[in-house]
């Protein structure tokens, strides 16, 4: 749990992999497509969609000669799901140390 | 979307700053804002653990004290919550003070025990969630 919500922000640390999920949304692309919209060679689109997929954030199927990737939304969901809840909890916290300070002054 | 697990709050309170550093260091207080039960004591490797309202636990390792100003732990809900670390730094304001809180998600589970210098201490760490 811990190990992949922690894969998915380093994923998605790199501007050109979060550029990749983007134009890997709807139906997919292949490396060489991406490559084709990206300022980096094939072979850096490989490594970064490796990396994706190491995180389980883009799923690949064979087509033709050719491997179409896919993004694969649910990694994504946990890692924000930690960012709402964890930012959530802080709101309710100093939402009552403001309370506690007021209602507390010069204790 | 946020480039990485990081969760950034602040509060301006009208208390001067060693009047919060109490407010985010001494259980007594934290108890009244921070969770229903807390044990911290600011001090480099003292161990941390809160239980929420809802009676969950977080156990955690109090890692860099530089008082009035500055607390750092870190912190995980056993057995295998996702660690991450809380940075809670005191700022002189004119009228009062500002108390800001970071809060990162750690990458792996083996970052956190190297936080915690060496086996014995992920050991001590096991323990502590164990108990």
């Amino acid at each position: 749990m811990s190990d992949a919500i922690g894969a998915t922000f380093s994923a998605l640390a790199d501007p050109s992999r979060r550029r990749m999920l983007g134009l890997l949304g709807g139906t997919g692309a292949t490396a060489t497509q991406l490559a084709r919209e990206l300022p980096i060679s094939r072979q850096a689109v490989a490594k970064h969609l490796t990396q994706l997929a190491a995180a389980g954030l883009v799923a690949s199927r064979r087509e033709g000669r050719e491997t179409r990737y896919t993004v694969t939304p649910e990694p994504l969901e946990q890692a924000v799901a930690w960012i709402v809840q964890a930012g959530g909890e802080w709101d309710d916290r100093l939402a009552r140390l403001g309370t506690y300070v007021a209602a507390d002054r010069g204790v | 979307m946020s480039d990485e697990g990081t969760v950034e709050r602040e509060i301006t309170v009208p208390v001067d700053p060693e009047r919060a550093w109490e407010l985010v260091t001494e259980p007594e207080h934290l108890e009244r804002w921070f969770a229903e039960r807390v044990e911290l004591d600011p001090t480099p490797g003292a161990p941390v653990r809160v239980v929420g309202d809802d009676g969950g636990e977080r156990h955690g390792v109090v890692e860099e004290v530089d008082a009035p100003r500055r607390l750092r732990f870190v912190w995980y809900a056993p057995p295998d919550g996702p660690p991450s670390t809380v940075e809670i730094e005191v700022t002189p304001e004119h009228d009062g003070s500002r108390i800001s809180v970071i809060e990162r998600e750690l990458i792996t589970v083996d970052a956190f025990s190297d936080l915690l210098t060496g086996p014995s201490h992920r050991t001590d760490l096991q323990a502590l969630a164990a108990a």
